[in-house]
């Protein structure tokens, strides 16, 4: 188990040390930011003092290794448009886009689970494959889509829903709902799939023949069999959802770090974009690293291995 | 006294793509409070349909189409789940076939153990975990607390097979129905856990429906027995009588084919060049294969901080494989046969020792060298639907080889091909059919074909008969002794049945544990054996001879 932890914690290690080392090459592939931060006009010996105290014009392994070793303490420069720290910025976000991705992504994974489960336990072979129609026609529709149809049927015509901005519990609902009935028919359809393989399993026989319920089956033996390949996906697809908000925070101009990543990409304020990245990566990283050892738990095959 | 079960003109039928088809037809059988039947039948044979339909766990695609079903007093034939899920481990107990995949593998054993007693309100909390206790001990398992919350990969077969003995007798059910019961096991694991299942069922006046393949054993257990044979019962009454006097000509030709120590062996004794099977003799023809000291080890991480121990599945293991002869290699699951398959085939390099392929040691073969070796060795492999690829055709499967080697252009292939199925008695219609079109028999022998496209020397058989039934599984027997005689091939023959290799070996070497522990001809093995270990197998063989006994 010690062996299992460190494994994974070396792996999560490396992992930060690439994304900071791919987030260093992109910053260096966006142009040069001392003619963006100097007007026009400047002179060439401005231009090279601005490169001086930014560091610009050492060799690019010593820009690398201070770049990391700034990056240790937390430090990824400044915005150049707001002169605060880049990081901080990024961070100061960071609570508006967990909200609409954490929300959504429980609610989508707990009705997920209990619709399958109802699915299962009746038997109704039509609610079914209504259901999975339904999470089908879902995930064909792209959440910028989505979102707007929501808005126009909601906001728009009903007037029952705020459109767009943070400002009160009620405009939590559409984006959430967005992004929610995505992670239900995602996860509808993995679980169905996952269920339609355990029924015939011989566990499954060997449960029924010791007179077991239905129901029982399903929740004791079927779900929690069929809940470890999703969960290693559910953790992939959390990091998505925290990066990918994006979209849907512009859709519904929703102050979250996906719409401070894109105004920095359009003002080429690379610190802001280079943090976002950076700050994504470690999320990601560390939601995996707490589903692979939540697999452990689960799984007692693995804490052996 | 009336029956307990009474199964009267029973029929089933599947659905399937291809239109209605009758697993069964017309079987009717009865058992008495306490009595044990056995059907008996190889695969396809509807035998573990009949099983259940008993319980009622047919796949969703399968129907009773008529006849009755009455247990004790009820008939069930159409009774719904709610009746069933209350005559399901109170009435009728089930122990499944495989112990690998029957447990759930993320529930502890005494969870699953304690779910039998709690779904029919028999125990629950504190009682309901002492009494999976003293089902796990009365099932033979030792230590049985600590066991109960182990899991099931914690556990070996054995112990697993005890432990879905213990779910099906845990409601002392009046009837248990034992679907092979050991079929997956180690041949001498299967003995003690049948004796395990036959105590506990007469201790607690239990009848016992047992699915089983093998004649020999069903004669052995049971009271009377049932002959399946394509749906059809083909023969029914008292073991004795079935197996003294077979009526039926399906039944007389599945006891012929059992292979046991009356059997005539397929192939004459050859002259031992030195009778403990080690080292050549002076004068003696230079081996075709000749293992010095052979050792093989794997590194297991061990304990929490990961100390390396390494696991030793070959040990200095010696002898020789002459051109010509059939050496077989005998022994239980993790006795390093298979390990030893797979040294001598190349496929992975020993840890110790040296392998020597017709006066080259295999380790040093390189490139052009190598895969001449290669082509001069192949194996056969247990399952055959396994180690053909499903989407490939049978002639594509056997001119593969020949494409690799670089042999002959596409005519000749073909011609290659064709002539290397009738040589397995196929015929050339095979040539252009996909494996899930055939038996498990036929591909087989599309299995050897496909060994024997290349100027083979040696075929290794890693329990190539295993997996087959037992009319085929002699076919198949027969079928390698005559391309032996043709062709002069050199076998190993990796088993563990004993009564198989009597039949083909022309050498024996018995492994337990990574060691040859015994080896001799057949003969010697069989009527004279010195380590206990190979009075163990012999033990094994159903209606084989009676160990010697102390009163």
């Amino acid at each position: 188990m010690v062996r299992f932890i460190g494994s994974r914690l070396l792996r999560t290690v490396i992992t930060i040390f690439a994304v900071l080392t791919f987030a260093f090459i992109l910053a260096r592939l966006t142009g040069d930011p001392v003619r963006l931060m100097l007007p026009d006009q400047a002179t060439d010996d401005q231009v090279q003092a601005m490169r001086h105290t930014l560091g610009l014009d050492r060799p690019i392994v010593v820009q690398y290794l201070l770049f990391l070793a700034d990056a240790a303490r937390g430090d990824l420069g400044d915005s150049i448009r707001q002169g605060q720290s880049a990081f901080g910025l990024v961070l100061e976000r960071l609570p508006n886009t967990l909200e609409l991705a954490v929300t959504s992504f429980v609610l989508g994974f707990v009705i997920a689970v209990a619709l399958t489960i109802i699915a299962e336990t009746t038997g109704n072979r039509r609610l079914r494959s209504a259901m999975l129609w339904l999470a089908t026609i879902r995930q064909a529709i792209p959440p910028y889509l989505f979102g707007i149809l929501l808005v126009l049927v909601f906001s728009v015509s009903l007037g029952l829903l705020p459109a767009i901005g943070r400002t009160s519990y009620a405009s939590f609902v559409l984006p959430v709902a967005t992004m929610a009935t995505f992670e239900i028919a995602l996860y509808l359809r993995l679980l169905m799939s996952s269920f339609d393989e355990s029924r015939s399993l011989d566990y499954v026989r060997t449960a029924r023949a010791k007179g077991a319920s239905r129901a029982r089956i399903v929740v004791r033996h079927m779900l929690p069999n069929a809940l470890l390949p999703v969960i290693t996906i559910a953790g992939i697809n959390l990091g998505v959802l925290m990066g990918g908000t994006v979209v849907l925070e512009m859709v519904f101009n929703w102050p979250g770090l996906g719409r401070l990543i894109v105004q920095g990409v359009t003002d080429r304020d690379y610190p802001i974009v280079q943090a976002g990245v950076v700050l994504i990566a470690l999320l990601f990283v560390v939601v995996n690293l707490v589903v692979d050892l939540l697999y452990a738990v689960l799984d007692p095959r693995v804490r052996l291995s | 006294m009336s029956a307990l079960l009474s199964v009267n003109d029973l029929g089933v039928s599947f659905t399937t793509p291809a239109g209605e088809f009758d697993a069964i037809r017309h079987v009717s059988f009865d058992i008495a409070a306490g009595e044990t039947l056995a059907i008996v039948g190889e695969s396809g044979s509807g035998k573990s349909t009949t099983a259940a339909s008993v319980n009622r766990l047919l796949a969703d695609n399968g129907r009773i189409s008529g006849g009755s079903i009455v247990f004790d007093g009820t008939p069930i034939q159409d009774s719904d789940e709610r009746t069933m899920r209350r005559i399901r481990g109170r009435g009728i107990g089930l122990v499944p076939q495989d112990p690998m995949s029957n447990l759930d593998p993320i529930q502890r054993v005494g969870t699953q153990i304690r779910e039998a007693l709690e779904v029919h309100g028999l125990a629950k909390g504190a009682a309901a975990r002492s009494r999976v206790v003293e089902l796990l001990e009365m099932v033979g398992i030792p230590e049985p607390e600590r066991r109960a919350r182990q899991y099931p990969h914690e556990l070996s077969g054995g112990m697993r097979q005890r432990i879905l003995i213990a779910i099906g007798l845990a409601c002392r059910p009046k009837l248990l129905i034992a679907d092979e019961p050991t079929s997956a096991l180690d041949v001498t694991v299967q003995r003690t856990i049948l004796d395990e299942l036959d105590r506990l069922t007469t201790e607690l006046g239990t009848a016992v429906l047992l699915i089983t393949h093998d004649l020999p054993l069903a004669a052995e257990r049971a009271d009377s027995i049932v002959v399946l044979y394509r749906g059809d019962v083909v023969e029914q009454g008292g073991a004795t009588g079935i197996l003294e006097s077979p009526q039926h000509e399906y039944t007389q030709r599945l006891l012929a084919a059992a292979p046991d120590f009356d059997s005539i062996r397929l192939v004459a004794d050859r002259p031992a060049p030195d009778s403990s099977g080690g080292g050549v003799a002076e004068g003696s023809a230079a081996p075709l294969v000749s293992l010095r000291s052979v050792g093989k080890e794997y590194p297991i991480r061990n304990g929490l901080w990961g100390a390396k121990t390494p696991f030793v599945a070959v040990e200095d293991s010696t002898f020789d494989i002459a051109r010509g002869e059939t050496v077989a290699v005998v022994g239980g699951s993790g006795s390093g046969k298979s390990t030893t398959a797979r040294l001598v085939l190349g496929l992975e390099a020993p840890t110790r020792g040296t392998i020597d392929f017709d006066g080259a040691d295999i380790g040093s073969l390189r490139g052009a060298e190598r895969m001449r070796f290669r082509s001069r060795v192949q194996p056969v492999f247990q399952n055959p639907y396994g180690s053909l690829d499903a989407r490939w055709t049978v002639r594509r499967s056997i001119e593969e080889p020949m494409m690799l080697h670089g042999v002959g252009d596409a005519a000749s292939r073909k011609a290659r091909a064709l002539e290397l199925l009738d040589r397995v008695a196929l015929t050339s219609a095979t040539a252009d059919k996909l494996p899930t079109e055939m038996s498990g028999g036929q591909l087989q022998r599309v299995a050897i074909a496909r060994a024997l496209a290349l100027r083979t020397d040696l075929v290794v058989l890693d329990e190539a008969v295993s997996a087959l039934d037992v009319v085929v599984q002699e076919q198949i027997l027969e079928l390698l002794v005559e391309l032996q005689n043709e062709l002069g091939l050199a076998y190993l023959f990796i088993s563990h049945d004993l009564a198989v290799v009597r039949l083909v070996a022309h050498r024996v070497h018995v492994m337990d544990h990574g060691r040859i522990v015994e080896s001799g001809t057949p003969d010697q093995i069989f009527h004279a054996p010195e380590h206990d270990y190979t009075r163990s197998l012999l033990q094994a063989i159903p209606g084989g001879v009676p160990a010697p006994q102390e009163a």
